[in-house]
């Protein structure tokens, strides 16, 4: 071979080799070496500062605020977090963007809000596709949660980074010791075992409460409008979305009302009648069942105590309980059907001063470092890294979580609902759970006020 | 000459329309901080305007209409009233007596007894309302509260208290203890600047203590009971923290006002048309007590 020929070949070689090897680093210098979904290299918003606000005191969002000094050094812009506390969040938003105040550059919503907030925003459709080359790609790639919140154009106007599931927690120095087991057995005629059926849940909270030892068997967040989440996860769970096709409550059919009635009457009876839960759960946030989970008073809990589970991983924190484990908690129709998930996510106002620098922001919050380390705290919303998370051998999320968030459902299924229903719906729900009112009256209010703010609204015909 | 009398003659022009800019300021500033305000407000009860999703018409008195036909207001309003009228009463009763005992205390023992008394009354005030209401919200816990710890060591049983019938009163309770330092301040700084000659008078023509204080003393203190009640009224009446803190206005609107109807139909329905309009409802109240206490002051002058 001679030496012009092998130059050529080599350089032929290296042309080829390049080629192949740029998507990866960047697309030669066009992106960040290493972020998917890929950030612009050169720095081109150098100087930007953009607002983004957040839920004041998350757990789970911590870990981002601590890396953001990374994206500001990758990308040259500056964020700057508008911490809201967690009742604002939808109001102070929206009284921004509908006012063209320019004060936030991305919106952050819940899934029980974000349609109010469609028109103010703008559309995702050309972004996904620089990135994901279709819509399709990029649906496939994040949980099926986010189909549940397109707007009626079919498009995208939201990009996920958060996801969470209500599962239920119990303590395995109780589950698993032998006497325990014997006297359970002995009583019940079954193995003592994270409980599969609403029966199995109340015969173990029943079999470990213990007024004279400060222990109950079962502690959760049915407090204001967590215990509305949670009636409203199980009675999803149970097989029910809240509106039909034609915009009706489910819990006008038979079936929906018996089921709802049945979710309530737990609830209510867990803590007036059987006691097996501790009455301050109906007036608990996920932080205090923690607390109260971790100090030793309760075998079993339930929440979203996703938002700590690293914290329960640590010997330090668990000295009263010892090691935790997690289950699935069971439907109130046998197999369950998928619960309420928690999806967060983030939006590019019309307002927004920096709409790319935006954008940048978001693509890097889905990158893979940022939600491993929010991982602790939550599931990602994309289902490989979830799956590693989770399911994978050292994953750091119990795999309880993975399987309750595959199948979790987004429950808001038109933005009114977010507003008056959901107001009244709380304001009902405490009274059956301080014992005021019955199940069947709620479910009669709450139909009523669906009905009526559906009607006005010119969903039901 | 002439050029002197011009000059001072430009002088005061300057004088008058610098007077002028200056009487002007305070119409100025209540057009931009009260009438703007109010007339917004006003005008927004008149429209179902709903910022989500940009509706904006005008319906006249509709939202007036669903308002007061609904029981739900009207009940409301009485809870507002009724929590209004016991933290005022129980407040002042309070203030009023344990000023008394300061005085008596001071008299009695020695100024320094007095003062210690008083920093302990007063120490509540030191809290900032959204503190004490969580602190309050936690002693009422079942497992953590030491009011139920207190129940158990009486050999009763602990209790939910706030999510029950008795919420609504046990954040008056805390509205009470909160509040009752303000008026015990005023009305002891005002029992410590009468004059005593009356006083002293009253007791040697042989009155005796509760008769220098029904004749003597609680007459020379109206005014400034009046402002204290008057304060104190306005306050409680458009109260909020402590009634969100500690219960959200539950269980279901057990203890909602109307400050808190107005709060959750703005920014829990983003229903800013109703929210004006309750808004505008709810100014009724103090707007009459001012009224009242112009009444009385203009009465009390002559």
């Amino acid at each position: 071979m001679s030496y012009k020929m092998l130059f050529a070949r080599t350089a032929a070689a290296a042309v080829f080799g390049l080629s192949m090897i740029a998507p990866a680093t960047g697309w030669a210098g066009e992106f960040v070496e290493g972020t998917f979904p890929p950030l612009k290299a050169g720095k081109p918003y150098a100087g930007v500062t953009i607002t983004v606000p957040t839920q004041k005191g998350w757990a789970s969002f911590a870990p981002a605020v601590e890396l953001t000094r990374n994206f500001e050094e990758m990308t040259g812009i500056k964020v700057q977090y508008d911490m809201i506390p967690g009742s604002d969040i939808p109001s102070k938003q929206l009284l921004a963007v509908s006012q063209n105040s320019g004060t936030y550059d991305i919106v952050t919503q819940h899934a029980t809000s974000f349609g109010s907030f469609f028109r103010f925003l703008t559309p995702m459709t050309e972004r996904i596709e620089g990135v994901w080359g279709s819509v399709d790609k990029f649906e496939d790639w994040v949980f099926p949660a986010q189909k549940g919140v397109k707007n009626t154009d079919g498009q995208h106007y939201f990009m996920p980074f958060h996801a969470n599931a209500q599962i239920g927690y119990y303590r395995k120095d109780l589950f698993e010791n032998t006497a325990e087991q014997a006297a359970f057995k002995a009583k019940y005629g079954y193995d003592l075992a994270p409980p599969t059926t609403i029966q199995q849940v109340r015969d173990i909270a029943a079999f470990f409460t213990r007024p004279d030892k400060n222990l109950y068997g079962l502690t959760t967040n049915w407090g204001g409008g967590q215990g509305y989440a949670a009636f409203l996860g199980y009675y999803s769970d149970a097989g029910f979305d809240l509106l039909g096709a034609d915009y009706k409550p489910t819990m006008k059919t038979p079936e929906g009302r018996q089921a709802a009635i049945d979710v309530l009457n737990f609830m209510q009876g867990s803590i007036h009648k059987d006691k097996i839960v501790n009455p301050d759960s109906a007036n608990f946030q996920t932080g205090q069942v923690s607390d109260f989970f971790l100090s030793g008073s309760s075998a079993m809990a339930y929440g979203w105590l996703s938002d700590y589970w690293s914290f329960m991983q640590k010997p330090e924190n668990i000295k009263q309980v010892g090691p935790v484990g997690a289950f699935r908690f069971p439907s109130f129709a046998g197999e369950p059907k998928g619960g309420y998930s928690s999806w967060w996510m983030m939006g590019i106002p019309k307002d927004s001063k920096n709409p790319d620098a935006a954008w940048e922001y978001i693509k890097w919050i889905l990158n893979e470092h940022p939600q491993i380390e929010m991982a602790a705290g939550q599931l990602p919303p994309i289902k490989d890294l979830a799956y590693r998370t989770a399911v994978e051998p050292g994953g750091i999320n119990p795999r309880a979580l993975y399987d309750a968030f595959v199948e979790a459902k987004i429950t808001t299924q038109v933005p009114e609902m977010s507003q008056q229903p959901r107001t009244k719906g709380v304001e009902l729900y405490t009274e059956v759970i301080a014992n005021k009112i019955t199940a069947e009256q709620f479910v009669d209010g709450y139909v009523a006020e669906i009905e009526k703010t559906l009607t006005s609204a010119g969903y039901i015909k | 000459m002439s050029h002197m009398v011009s000059s001072v003659a430009r002088t005061d022009r300057l004088g008058q329309y610098l007077l002028g800019a200056l009487l002007a300021l305070p119409f100025l500033y209540i057009a931009v901080f009260y009438a703007y305000p109010i007339y917004k407000v006003v005008s927004l009860s008149l429209r179902d305007f709903q910022i989500a999703y940009g509706i904006d018409d005008w319906i006249g008195l509709g939202n007036y209409t669903e308002l007061l036909s609904s029981a739900e207001t009207w009940r409301t309003l009485g809870r507002t009233l009724l929590y209004t009228a016991i933290c005022v009463s129980v407040s002042f009763g309070l203030g009023l007596g344990m000023a008394l005992l300061t005085v008596s205390l001071a008299d009695a023992f020695s100024e320094r007894f007095g003062r210690a008394f008083r920093h302990i009354v007063i120490a509540p005030m030191i809290f900032i309302p959204a503190a004490a209401g969580v602190m309050w919200a936690f002693a009422y816990t079942e497992h953590y509260g030491w009011v139920n710890h207190i129940l158990i060591a009486l050999g009763l049983q602990a209790y939910p208290w706030l999510v029950s019938d008795a919420a609504f009163f046990l954040v008056m309770v805390t509205d009470i203890w909160g509040w009752t330092p303000f008026i015990y301040l005023i009305l002891l700084a005002a029992l410590q600047s009468l004059p005593q000659e009356p006083i002293e008078a009253a007791r040697v023509d042989g009155a005796n203590a509760w008769q220098v204080f029904r004749y003597v003393t609680f007459p020379l203190l109206k005014p400034v009971i009046v402002i204290a009640l008057t304060i104190k009224t306005l306050d409680t009446y458009r109260a909020f923290d402590y009634l969100w803190i500690m219960t959200n206005g539950g269980p279901g609107t057990s203890s909602t006002t109307l400050n808190l109807a107005t709060y959750k139909a703005a920014f829990q329905n983003l229903d800013f048309g109703k929210a004006s309009a309750l808004a505008v409802i709810t100014m009724i109240f103090p707007l009459t007590v001012m009224i009242l206490f112009l009444t009385f002051r203009r009465r009390g002058a002559k």
